[in-house]
């Protein structure tokens, strides 16, 4: 687990801090009006905001106004990526057990909120946890998000899926690390990645045939595609003065529109300049269904070495009157948990395949 | 009747691939969700049907009104064209509908990763390019939208059953403008067609000699897709 390198949390607001969060936009003014009745105070709403602020500031305040304005000022934790693990080598679900127990206790012990539940021999940890963000204002600093992985038992060992952020992917590593400590081989585990697939055309094909070829769904349209070429690398065996850095170089383009894969714009980057894809966002809807549309992002966190596969289905829009609507929505977890299955197992297969294609 | 028409200039990833083939090697089988029937071919242009599935949702309503969605499988289909014109593949689409992703999407499908395809489109056009095709070409209907004073644009349109003189027209003089769409009358030989020309790329025939005018349109294509590439360039 990475060691914090600042405080746990903040305690304590200065006037200034205050004064300034009172003044935001974000504050409203029932929230304003809410912290002077506290005091027995009532305020008239001509009364100038910055007025109030500066009033306001020179007061005590407790932990409980610290809380309504962070309640106001806070960051909405935005829906993360998810990201899955084929694990060969776990036998026995009793080690697995254990071992999410022993990560329980440490997490609590950290003071984060960890629930887990089983299903057969299906397990689930959801987390809790709060991340600290200095570069954001005083009152918005202490983030509480939520993580989960999950442990699904397929027919050769175990997916891992979980979200794919630096807490949760240090939390199933050392899950893992604490089966195989107990297990009697190495667990074997195979990722979604094409670091050893150098082609840039193969790279591409990797997201063409996930999006075309996703069993069970059509493919609709591709709405955004991200094109990376990385930067020539110098020659380490010259001098600096001999070993010249390209002049020019655009290393990563994002086309949005429509039917972006078929641009001419899109196509020349791949042929001609040798880019290829590292992200993708395209809508699909299934082949035997009612006809409501998934729009699906599936990514590649390091586009260099194109490691770090993940995917989310960022939006659905729902069938109304017999139609899909033009107003997108949250997805249920149902609907993510459908999506994940197909994306988990046509990423590793189509990723077997340009490798087998790799080696001819 | 009138016919509206599209061109899409497109290229393929491989030399050695055929569209024509991969057409004829994707028809209509059952459980496809598309599929492509040959309708005619000449040297130019081969024609080709594309079907595809659809859904269509039936309304109806119970005793108390409550409304109950049906959906029936049905089938759509538009012809296409595909044309060769100086080493540059265009596809024609006849009455295209609103738009034609069903159809591109099964193209990309069949093709594969590179197959691209441009929308064409109409921003310069005037009488001389049907002038030389044909006995008479008039301009009868004009829309422009031009820049006429700093912070003013001005969307005009003209009419004129005897013809408008581009260069007689001193409302247009000095003044900075985009045709939106134009409209021309067209002879030859006794055989008459009207054609209109949008700027987005649409094009209305009408008339006895509409194939003639298909002809003139796409003998110019090559020059339009090729300076608006040089232009982007």
């Amino acid at each position: 687990m990475k060691k914090r390198s600042q405080g746990p949390s903040l305690y304590f607001a200065s006037d200034k801090n205050i004064f300034d969060a009172l003044n935001q936009r974000k504050v409203d003014s029932a929230t304003v009006t809410k912290l002077f009745e506290d005091r027995n105070i009532i305020v008239s709403p001509k009364t100038p905001r910055e007025e109030l602020a500066r009033y306001f500031a020179r007061l005590n305040h407790d932990f409980e106004d610290h809380q309504s304005i962070a309640a106001r000022l806070g960051v909405a934790a935005r829906r993360e990526r998810i990201t899955s693990m084929e694990v060969v080598g776990i036998s026995d679900a009793d080690a697995l057990v254990l071992a999410i127990q022993n990560i329980k206790k440490g997490r609590e012990e950290e003071g984060d909120v960890i629930q887990i539940t089983r299903e057969g021999n299906n397990f689930a940890l959801t987390f809790q946890y709060t991340t600290i963000d200095y570069g954001r204002n005083e009152f918005s600093q202490v983030q509480t998000r939520d993580g989960i992985v999950e442990l699904l038992e397929s027919g050769s060992g175990y997916t891992i899926r979980c979200t794919q952020n630096d807490y949760v992917l240090s939390v199933r590593d050392i899950l893992l690390a604490s089966v195989e400590k107990a297990a009697a081989q190495p667990l074997t585990k195979t990722v979604v990645s094409l670091f050893d697939v150098p082609d840039a055309k193969l790279r591409s094909q990797f997201f063409d045939r996930l999006m075309n070829d996703l069993p069970d769904y059509k493919r609709l349209d591709v709405i955004a595609a991200y094109v990376y070429k990385p930067k020539p690398e110098g020659d380490k065996n010259l001098d600096e003065a001999e070993d010249n850095e390209p002049d020019t170089h655009v290393e990563k383009v994002t086309m949005k529109g429509v039917g972006v894969t078929r641009s001419e714009v899109f196509n020349q980057l791949l042929k001609d300049e040798q880019y290829y894809i590292t992200k993708v966002v395209w809508t699909s809807s299934k082949v035997l269904s009612a006809g409501a549309i998934y729009e699906i992002e599936a990514t590649f966190e390091d586009p260099k070495d194109c490691t770090g596969f993940s995917f989310i289905l960022s939006g659905v829009f729902p069938v109304e009157g017999g139609k899909p609507t033009s107003r997108k929505r949250a997805p249920q977890s149902s609907e993510i948990d459908e999506i994940s299955r197909a994306i988990d197992a046509h990423s590793r297969h189509v990723m077997s395949v340009i490798k087998l294609e790799a080696k001819k | 009747m009138s016919v509206r028409y599209r061109w899409y200039r497109i290229r393929l990833p491989r030399k050695d691939l055929d569209l024509r083939r991969l057409l004829l090697g994707n028809p209509m089988r059952e459980g496809s969700t598309f599929g492509f029937r040959r309708m005619d071919g000449t040297s130019e242009a081969d024609t080709f049907r594309f079907l595809w599935r659809v859904s269509v949702v039936l309304t109806r309503f119970s005793e108390d009104y409550e409304p109950t969605y049906e959906r029936l499988e049905s089938w759509n289909f538009v012809d296409l064209s595909i044309v060769r014109l100086s080493r540059t593949q265009f596809l024609r689409i006849e009455n295209p509908g609103r738009n034609l992703r069903d159809l591109m999407n099964a193209l990309e499908s069949i093709v594969g990763l590179g197959f691209s395809c441009l929308p064409v489109i109409f921003d310069t056009v005037t009488p001389d390019d049907f002038s030389e095709g044909v006995d008479e070409a008039r301009l009868v209907g004009f829309k422009v939208v031009g820049v006429v004073g700093e912070d003013l644009v001005a969307r005009m349109e003209f009419a004129s059953k005897n013809g408008i003189d581009l260069k007689a027209m001193s409302l247009l003089k000095g003044v900075r403008y985009k045709v939106d769409a134009a409209v021309f009358e067209c002879s030859y030989r006794g055989l008459r067609g009207q054609v209109s020309i949008a700027a987005g790329g649409t094009v209305r025939l009408a008339g006895q000699l509409t194939p003639r005018l298909i002809h003139l349109i796409e003998k110019k294509l090559p020059s339009l897709t090729n300076k608006s590439h040089a232009e982007s360039e």
